[in-house]
């Protein structure tokens, strides 16, 4: 595995995109589709638009970079096109569809109840206010610091902590409805 | 159920389907094909507007220019307290032909009495 330290930073590429350079560009798609078609994936629940809202997403963050102040702030660009993407995707079919699932049918009992209390907990996160549910994505699924967080949902580092905080709270009770339910 | 382990529940919830490298190599060239695309798009886009613009100065040009032909023909014509004898019009630019052909046939008889009282 390439070490991370040597790679140019997305400034360098960015700058080095807009001077015209294409293996730049190439390099900012090959760095940012996973995480992006990733996240796109969880929001929407499946391969064919999460592709589709990966591709516009990056298309849509080269063609207005220009318009960027910071070129260091690609990342929380590209992000945030995206999850607004597939939040508009998720609002215009709904209601949501659930992630594909991928659980064997034959599985221990023990299993099961594990794999229900996942889906419990998966149907809680789509169940989240649209601020919460951008933070928990960004933080655990896409492992983001809090600095960068705040950075792509448009906020404070101590609102992005808190949101978070209330994002877990808010989970538990859902959760709970979805138990009792 | 403690914070920590509800981000781990979360964690294991997480969900990165494996994809072959051909998948992100469709993507990756979806991706410079849509952008190539919306540049080429932009461009003619920035291409119409300049001709808009261009052809609307153009004609602003065209209109300016008709209004100052039609002031340098017309402003001379006499005021209406003016006697009509004493007023001589004077077309430099105009050969004597073109001069008849611009004129109204009651301008050719004002200048004809103008021309007859002088003489």
């Amino acid at each position: 595995m390439a070490d991370k330290s040597s790679e140019p930073e997305d400034a360098e590429l960015v700058a080095r995109f807009l001077g015209g350079d294409r293996t730049a560009f190439d390099a900012l798609v090959v760095r940012y589709q996973r995480p992006i078609y990733w996240l796109a994936y969880r929001y929407v629940g499946n391969d064919a638009d999460a592709k589709d809202v990966a591709q516009r997403a990056l298309v849509q963050a080269f063609v207005k970079v220009r318009a960027l102040r910071d070129v260091g702030s690609f990342r929380g660009w590209v992000y945030r096109v995206a999850v607004n993407l597939a939040l508009n995707v998720v609002r215009d079919r709904k209601p949501a569809a659930e992630l594909e699932d991928h659980v064997a049918v034959t599985q221990p009992r023990e299993r099961l109840i594990e794999d229900e209390t996942q889906r419990h907990l998966r149907a809680a996160v789509t169940r989240l206010p649209p601020q919460q549910r951008l933070v928990v994505e960004l933080r655990v699924f896409a492992e983001l610091p809090f600095r960068a967080v705040a950075e792509i949902a448009e906020c404070s580092e101590d609102s992005a902590k808190v949101n978070f905080h209330h994002a877990l709270k808010r989970l538990r009770v859902l959760m709970n409805e979805e138990n009792e339910s | 159920m403690t914070d920590e382990e509800l981000e781990q529940r979360l964690r294991r919830l997480d969900a990165r389907p494996e994809r072959d490298p051909a998948f992100w190599g469709e993507m990756a060239a979806a991706v410079r094909d849509g952008y190539a695309q919306e540049e080429a798009r932009r461009r003619r886009a920035t291409v119409t507007r300049r001709r808009r613009l261009a052809a609307s100065g153009a004609s602003i040009l065209a209109m300016a220019a008709a209004l100052a032909l039609w002031l340098r023909v017309h402003h001379h014509a006499p005021a209406a307290h003016e006697p009509m004898g004493d007023t001589f019009h004077v077309f430099e630019d105009l050969e004597p032909g073109e001069l008849l052909e611009e004129l109204s046939p009651a301008d050719v008889d004002r200048v004809a009495k103008a021309f007859n009282k002088g003489a």
